[in-house]
């Protein structure tokens, strides 16, 4: 097929009307024309319709633009493995070149908005996008050619081809498989993402003149055999340089051929490094999206809106946004101990990034059997790992390779979560050696930064905010001094709130700290108000303050004392068969809740005075009583302990307190911490009970309706944050999240070391942004784990498995700080939400209008979310915290604590539950939303 | 070559709060007894190859949560089972009682096509105990399954690792024929497979 004839073919022209149709474009004079061969470039013949005698028909009509074959145009740049994704199923994606080829003649008048650009000085340039299907349907040069230009573009262009000549035959914009061609003249602008974590594939949409944007290219640079091969030194010759991945050479081309303006309005630090390229921009363009500097030096604004909202907001932000290694400048612009954790965390990016890259290419599949011992018996050791035979059912024949395939990618994608955790302790190992150093606060702040740069938060593509920063300062507990001067300083609780959920409460082991955490429960839970005994007053107000809390709590401790006096000589109901199962219930939990806790892992008889209950005054010995109730309780049970008893004691007095509700698997996790935290007091920690159940009783109603609730809202967050992640859980059958079941039911208990989940719980109980910041906790941890899950993770239980087995291995101080930012982009999405709606009712349509031809929006619409986002009345509950509802909860609570059922029915409506969702039931088809 | 297939058996284990799921489970797949299993919280699952009938089979053991107030999430994990496993704690007549709940519970949110004959096994555990403790005899037991299609039964110690592996090997021989049963339901969709197809391809879908 080499040398294919060249012929005629008369009916080619660029003036064919199926191009004309086309809005943007109004090519008149498409022909090219001959041109040197001697120019050092690629050539390629044309297609040839009579060397395809059996060409099915829909590709002659694709060449039936071709123009005669003595037309011949340069083929500037190639790059296989662009793809176009017409649907979010990767299944879907188009894989296909895309070039840059140049013409003798200019292929397009001008249009008015690109008079006075720069034009090409060597006839017109076009982008073209041709999918591999079409590309094999073209005569052999050509396609060897594409491939050889491709395959060369990482070491230039200086090998040579014989005469011959590029061809690029005009298939109509969106016209068979998505295939475009293009004058550059046409484009009005280049909206590009960088690949990151989060987003696999880089991409780049071209906008054209008149607000139609043409389908977004994906750069599959992982796909590409190049990338396999080493990276050739660039020789004198070679102007492109292969680079990261395949956007920037195609960028230093264009860059040669037309005026390109990198506008200001989309800041690099955002967006996930969204960088917009206008084409030959007007001068008036240039002035809304330029702002004085010219587009070789780093662009610095922020902001995202309209060029006829608001003047751009000048903020500084590095570019380029995230190096792989610590570049000099950085390093010249940083103190050392700056530029040693901006190293770090980008060293943590590149081996996340390394060792996801490497696991994801379908080459390194068959590497797995002999990948070291160690790392399979790491992964064995588990518990289970494989999956083999699930897909085999369906395919017979083939079925064993399709079995190591699967097995091998399970495998995989817990590698590549050990390797990101393993760097990423590292790291954090790092940070807190040097966190003590005077800027320790300044680093803090970074080291947080960074991090959300390793997760790749993903805030909505239509957000005109900035990524919002944590405000968290973990590693600064309260201390004990500053907690005692709060009351006497006359601050409001709200301010208490906030604190405390900005830096934590100290840990109990810590002399002079062991009174900080109880006395900031009591107040977090409702069971002493802050502003017992009033506030102000300076130091002297102490004492007055110190004597009212302790009489409030001795009076709390008597009503306990009531209520578990009510139930303990009711001997009569202790006798019915459903006491004893209760009884049963609460005893065989109590016996296996955190045994291997120091308090609650004694036997029975080494601690028969511990110090427990010291508070109540009550002798410890009814617990005896109570395992007598139940003959053969101990039957295979471990032993009881003092505590374990007095966790019982409580439970069965809480059971009794709220009939309604009754005893709750789970309620014995909620309650062990808490425990601890008030001291081993019993009465205390019951109090502690009935304020942590306030906030989260509606998860253990008795028809689910509140968990169903949760879910349900959770899952609406992560379609409104992150739509692709909702995308593929959906998929893979998951949006039911009932692998995150166990989180939200008893606040991730199980998923972090007792200590550790204490820290949260000062974190979640003071509802300080959202009474409902348990969900972004949630979403933090699926954000971080989103390109595995994504990825790796085809199936239901697949997902479940994975998220069961991340228990004990998340780190509790980036969480909270994703989760923060996660809330507070949330919010902005809200407001901004809010706003575009107002806009709307206003009619603001001009406004809009003018938007669009900036270019960018309807592009920047058109990812992800839908332009208009719909934000349920659920997920604007999210944004009620303390300060809204909560207030009422911390005063004297004596009205509620005598009258259970209004408590009830008042935390219910907290919660958000209504009685419609109470008939919602769980089952196969996803939980209904909005 | 149906012989040399690979096949994933669904198992799923139920029965009241305490009786031994989890600590059964553990025993089987990872030969390890411990006191302090915490409760299970919402559902988790373990899997175990093994060979039954000159084939290798995975079996994947499903453990959820015995308070049957977090049975409505069942429904989720029922799905696509190919044996249920009954257990109850034969020191606690309750727990006993609760075995008919237990398996129309299932029957209703699983809904197998032919309900009739849907492989049950019960197990009986916490044997090792001493006698005097023991709330339920053998005999009342398998009259139960008797009546209620000839039910497997096996008494079994988790802890002591007594009957465990015998009982499971039974378990995966009923799952594997209810699972050749469904094959012949070419038409009934897997409700779990969706995607199946996809796992083979690496590309990312954004």
């Amino acid at each position: 097929m080499t040398g294919a004839p060249a012929e005629t073919i008369p009916t080619a022209s660029f003036d064919d009307a199926s191009l004309l149709s086309m809005s943007s474009l109004s090519i008149q004079n498409a022909a090219p024309s001959p041109t040197s061969s001697k120019d050092g470039y690629e050539h390629l013949s044309a297609p040839s319709t009579a060397s395809h005698p059996a060409t099915p028909l829909n590709s002659s009509q694709i060449f039936s633009h071709s123009s005669p074959t003595d037309k011949k145009a340069r083929l500037l740049y190639c790059r296989s493995h662009v793809s176009i994704h017409p649907t979010s199923h990767r299944n879907d994606d188009i894989s296909g070149y895309l070039a840059i080829v140049q013409t003798d003649s200019p292929v397009s008048a001008p249009l008015p908005e690109s008079t006075g650009s720069l034009k090409p000085p060597n006839g017109a340039i076009l982008i073209v996008w041709v999918p591999n299907e079409l590309l094999e349907q073209m005569n052999e040069q050509d396609r060897e050619s594409y491939k050889r230009v491709d395959e060369n573009s990482g070491k230039g262009t200086s090998e040579r081809e014989e005469d011959g000549f590029v061809f690029i035959s005009l298939p109509p914009p969106r016209g068979e498989k998505y295939a475009f061609s293009i004058p550059l003249s046409d484009v009005y602008s280049i909206l590009v993402y960088p690949p990151s974590l989060s987003h696999w594939h880089g991409s780049a949409t071209l906008n054209l003149i008149g607000g139609v944007s043409l389908p977004t290219l994906y750069f599959h640079d992982d796909e590409s055999p190049l990338l396999l091969s080493p990276p050739s030194p660039n020789s004198p010759d070679g102007p492109i340089p292969r680079s990261q991945w395949g956007f920037p050479p195609f960028l230093a081309l264009l860059k040669s051929n037309a005026s390109l303006l990198r506008s200001r309005l989309i800041a690099s630090g955002q967006s996930r490094g969204a960088e917009l390229w206008l084409v030959n921009p007007t001068k008036s363009d240039r002035e809304v999206h330029e702002h004085a500097v010219e587009d070789s030096v780093p662009p610095r604004s922020t902001s995202r809106s309209s060029p006829t909202t608001s003047p751009p907001d000048v903020q500084q932000a590095p570019y380029p946004p995230k190096p792989f290694f610590p570049n000099p400048s950085v390093l010249s612009q940083n103190t050392p101990k700056q530029t040693l954790l901006t190293g770090l965390s980008t060293l943590t990016n590149l081996s996340r990034k390394t060792a996801q890259q490497l696991l994801s290419h379908p080459l390194a599949q068959p590497m797995v059997p002999h990948l070291p011992p160690i790392v399979q018996n790491f992964v064995n050791a588990s518990g289970e790992w494989e999956r083999s035979g699930r897909s085999s059912t369906k395919a017979a024949g083939g079925g064993d390779v399709a079995n190591e395939f699967e097995a091998a990618r399970l495998y995989l994608a817990r590698w590549a979560r050990v390797v990101a955790e393993e760097g990423e302790r590292a790291r954090r190992n790092e940070v807190t050696r040097h966190a003590d150093l005077a800027q320790s606060v300044r680093v803090g702040s970074e080291d947080l930064a960074s991090s959300l740069g390793v997760f790749s938060l993903l805030t909505s593509p239509n957000s005109k905010r900035p990524i919002p920063h944590p405000t968290r300062m973990p590693h600064q507990p309260i201390t004990a001094k500053e907690w005692d001067l709060f009351a006497a300083q006359r601050r409001d609780e709200l301010w208490v709130r906030r604190e405390i959920f900005r830096r934590g409460l100290p840990s109990a082991s810590e002399v002079g700290n062991e009174h900080v955490r109880r006395e900031g429960w009591e107040v977090l839970l409702g069971v002493v108000p802050w502003s017992v005994g009033g506030l102000g007053g300076g130091e002297a107000g102490q004492p007055k303050r110190r004597q009212e809390r302790h009489e409030l709590l001795e009076k709390k401790r008597n009503e306990y004392r009531l209520l578990k006096k009510r139930w303990q000589e009711e001997a009569d109901a202790r006798r019915t068969d459903s006491w004893k199962d209760e009884w049963h219930r609460i005893d065989v939990d109590c016996r296996r809740t955190d045994r291997q806790q120091a308090i609650y892992a004694v036997p029975a008889s080494a601690v028969v005075q511990g110090e427990g209950d010291t508070g109540s005054g009550e002798p410890r010995r009814f617990w005896e009583d109570g395992a007598e109730e139940t003959a053969g309780d101990q039957a295979g049970q471990a032993t009881l302990n003092p505590h374990i008893a007095a966790l019982r004691t409580i439970l069965m007095t809480y059971h009794t307190y709220r009939p309604e509700l009754g005893y709750v698997q789970g309620m014995s996790d909620l309650l062990s911490p808490t425990y601890v935290v008030f001291g081993a007091n019993e009465a205390d920690a019951f109090w502690g009970l009935v304020g942590i159940m306030q906030m989260l009783e509606s998860n253990f109603l008795r028809d689910q309706s509140g968990m169903k609730h949760k879910l349900s809202t959770l899952q609406q967050l992560i379609r409104v944050m992150d739509p692709e992640l909702y995308t593929h859980l959906e998929r893979t059958d998951s949006l039911n999240l009932f692998f995150c079941f166990r989180w939200i039911l008893i606040a991730f208990k199980r998923e972090f070391s007792f200590d550790v989940v204490i820290k949260l719980w000062d974190i979640l109980w003071t509802n300080y942004y959202s009474n409902d910041f348990v969900l972004f906790v949630a979403l933090a941890i699926l954000q971080s784990h989103r390109d595995v899950i994504i990825r790796y993770l085809t199936e239901f239980d697949e997902v479940l498995k994975y998220a069961n087995d991340l228990s004990g291995t998340i780190d509790l101080v980036t969480t909270l700080a994703q989760a923060e930012v996660l809330f507070l982009a949330f919010r902005g999405l809200v407001e901004d939400t809010d706003h575009d709606n107002a806009l709307d009712e206003l009619g603001e349509s001009t406004l809009r209008r003018r938007r669009l031809s900036a270019g960018s929006a309807s592009s920047l619409a058109s990812r992800g979310t839908p332009a208009r986002t719909i934000i349920s009345d659920d997920l604007r509950q999210c944004l009620v915290g303390w300060k809204d509802t909560g207030s009422g909860l911390s005063g004297e609570m004596s009205p509620q604590m005598v009258s259970p059922g209004v408590t009830s029915h008042q935390a219910t409506t907290r919660e958000g539950v209504s009685e419609n969702v109470r008939g919602l039931s769980i089952s196969s088809v996803p939980i209904g939303y909005a | 070559m149906a012989s040399r297939k690979k096949v994933l058996l669904k198992v799923i284990i139920l029965g009241d709060s305490g009786v031994g799921k989890t600590s059964l489970m553990n025993q089987y797949v990872n030969k390890r007894f411990s006191t302090q299993y915490k409760a299970t919280i919402g559902a988790d699952f373990l899997t175990r190859e093994l060979v039954v009938d000159d084939r290798v089979v995975t079996m994947q053991l499903w453990d959820t949560a015995g308070q049957e107030r977090f049975q409505s999430l069942g429904v989720a994990f029922y799905r696509g089972a190919d044996c249920c496993v009954l257990v109850y704690d034969v020191n606690s007549s309750k727990s006993f009682e609760a075995l008919d709940g237990w398996r129309d519970e299932f029957l209703v949110q699983a809904s197998p096509h032919d309900p009739e004959n849907f492989p049950f096994v019960v197990l009986g555990n916490k044997i090792d105990m001493e006698e005097s403790k023991r709330m339920v005899s053998q005999k009342r037991a398998m009259t139960w399954c008797q009546a209620k299609g000839n039910i497997p039964y096996f008494e079994t110690s988790a802890k002591e690792a007594i009957n465990v592996e015998q009982a499971f090997q039974t378990i995966a021989k009923n799952a594997l024929a209810q699972e050749a049963e469904t094959e012949l339901y070419a038409d009934y969709p897997d409700p779990i497979r969706i995607d199946s197809e996809s796992s083979q391809n690496y590309g990312c879908s954004c």
